[in-house]
């Protein structure tokens, strides 16, 4: 008997974890997801528009993909729309604040490729692509929002953007690196209060000294290295090691401003 | 297409954007030695993982902006016609759905159909006669089956799953061309959930049982 040729939808999971495991989708979002494709296009609409993570009724993200992409393979678009309708409620706001840090006209921008980027996926019938998708939405999301961050930042933090004295290689030095102020690290032990000054004191750090203290003395990157392989925080910004040291040095002196004038 | 061309199932991602979900999926807050050791492992996408990595630490470093001027209608209103033109798209470029109206008869009469034999059908999904059977005359309590299974059954009958999930919902059925003696009419035994139909099936070899059980929910 002959085999007919297997065409490339629907499908199960079938990507891979680096371990070999292929992703599996939580129980409950499975349990979801079977229990809704059988009921009513009105129940079904109305359990989507519920936001209460802890409402008994709540469905979660992870399911609205897979019931976007069986609608769209049962050609049913009009459920295709209520469900897509359904995720950019949820997740307009959440992508906006995290895009926020590129100020309000390029976070619009990036919401648009944010939200390409994701549909894409979620509408890819001819690979894995979208799988992890259906397997961790939240993580998802939140890797295509700082991918597209990660393209527009990069843009942002070219030299020449600068401000003129950051291009400045002399200045003074106050010779190495200090240890964090105890009020400066972020830990379990830290409270919220004083977690939440020491970010707004570090976001009146002008950049490239914010991201370059971030990365020297919270994220402890060396400041140079003599191994070429090495990732340092001179080398992601082509600069010396003695113009890091600056940069550290008035950011240092930016958070001890900003802690004058907010006590 | 960004550098390397994904592969249809590679258990090691070659794309830019399956290093990405693999390294999120790692660790949410990748610091400089998992970076360096991401960096050793694809040295294709060193700049990538640098400006990625860059870019969490900073967030993560940030307050974040409740901005009020959030217009949330506009968003979703402006994410709808994103969401349109992808559809647009698609279509434009699809063939002819996979599914058709026609309701399902059996998945053996589905099969025969597309020249399976019912073996063959039951040797790809990697069940036994007996258990394809029961699903067969939905015996198996459809909450119950794994969403592989459903998805499988769908691709390989050319359906959507809506509609394998919809005869899968439906009242058991006799046994095709059985006959009963009694005078009375024959009980339809009660569904059984797959999981305790994959464990009582003698047919199964062992591979085909452990591979069904692993899917089996902690929680039932």
């Amino acid at each position: 008997m002959n085999q007919p040729k297997v065409d490339d939808s629907p499908r199960a999971l079938t990507h891979r974890t680096r371990t070999g495991e292929i992703y599996r989708r939580p129980p409950e979002v499975e349990a979801q997801i079977k229990e809704l494709l059988l009921v009513s296009p009105g129940e079904i609409e109305q359990r989507i528009t519920i936001t209460d993570t802890l409402a008994p009724d709540f469905v979660r993200e992870e399911a609205l993909v897979y019931l976007i992409r069986a609608y769209k393979q049962s050609g049913d678009l009009s459920m295709v729309n209520s469900v897509c309708s359904a995720l950019l409620q949820r997740m307009a706001r959440r992508t906006m604040i995290r895009l926020s840090t590129l100020g309000p006209d390029r976070a619009e921008d990036g919401y648009g490729a944010v939200v390409e980027k994701l549909f894409k996926r979620i509408l890819n019938f001819t690979s894995d692509r979208g799988d992890f998708l259906q397997v961790k939405f939240w993580m998802a999301h939140m890797g295509i929002i700082d991918e597209v961050l990660r393209k527009q930042i990069r843009e942002l933090n070219r030299v020449e953007e600068w401000p003129d004295e950051a291009n400045n290689d002399e200045g003074y030095d106050h010779g190495d690196d200090e240890p964090l102020d105890a009020d400066q690290k972020q830990g379990p032990d830290v409270p919220l209060e004083t977690l939440f000054a020491a970010q707004q004191a570090l976001d009146s750090v002008p950049e490239p000294y914010r991201t370059a203290y971030i990365l020297r003395r919270i994220e402890k990157w060396s400041k140079e290295s003599e191994n070429p392989n090495d990732e340092t925080v001179s080398k992601y910004f082509g600069v010396s090691g003695r113009t890091i040291q600056n940069w550290c040095n008035k950011a240092e002196e930016a958070i001890a401003r900003w802690k004058r004038e907010n006590p | 297409m960004e550098k390397g061309e994904p592969m249809n199932n590679p258990v090691e991602p070659t794309s830019w954007e399956e290093v990405l979900d693999a390294y999120v999926a790692e660790a949410e807050m990748p610091n400089h030695a998992l970076m360096m050791e991401w960096i050793r492992r694809y040295p294709q996408y060193r700049q990538e993982l640098v400006d990625f990595t860059v870019t969490r630490s900073r967030l993560a470093n940030s307050t974040p902006v409740e901005h009020e001027g959030i217009d949330e209608e506009r968003l979703i209103l402006r994410g709808m016609s994103i969401v349109q033109n992808l559809l647009h798209e698609r279509s434009k470029n699809e063939a002819a759905p996979a599914h058709t109206e026609r309701p399902i008869g059996s998945f053996v009469s589905e099969a025969r159909w597309l020249q399976w034999s019912p073996d063959a059908l039951a040797a790809r999904l990697e069940l036994s006669g007996t258990l394809l059977a029961k699903l067969d005359r939905r015996l198996i309590e459809h909450l119950t089956i794994p969403m592989q299974l459903i998805e499988n059954l769908a691709l390989t009958l050319k359906r959507d799953v809506i509609s394998i999930l919809r005869y899968l919902g439906q009242d058991s059925t006799l046994a095709l061309g059985a006959r009963y003696k009694a005078t009375q009419a024959p009980q339809v035994p009660e569904k059984m959930s797959f999981f305790d139909a994959v464990r009582n099936d003698p047919e199964l070899s062992d591979e085909q049982r452990q591979h069904w059980l692993a899917l089996e929910s902690p929680t039932g």
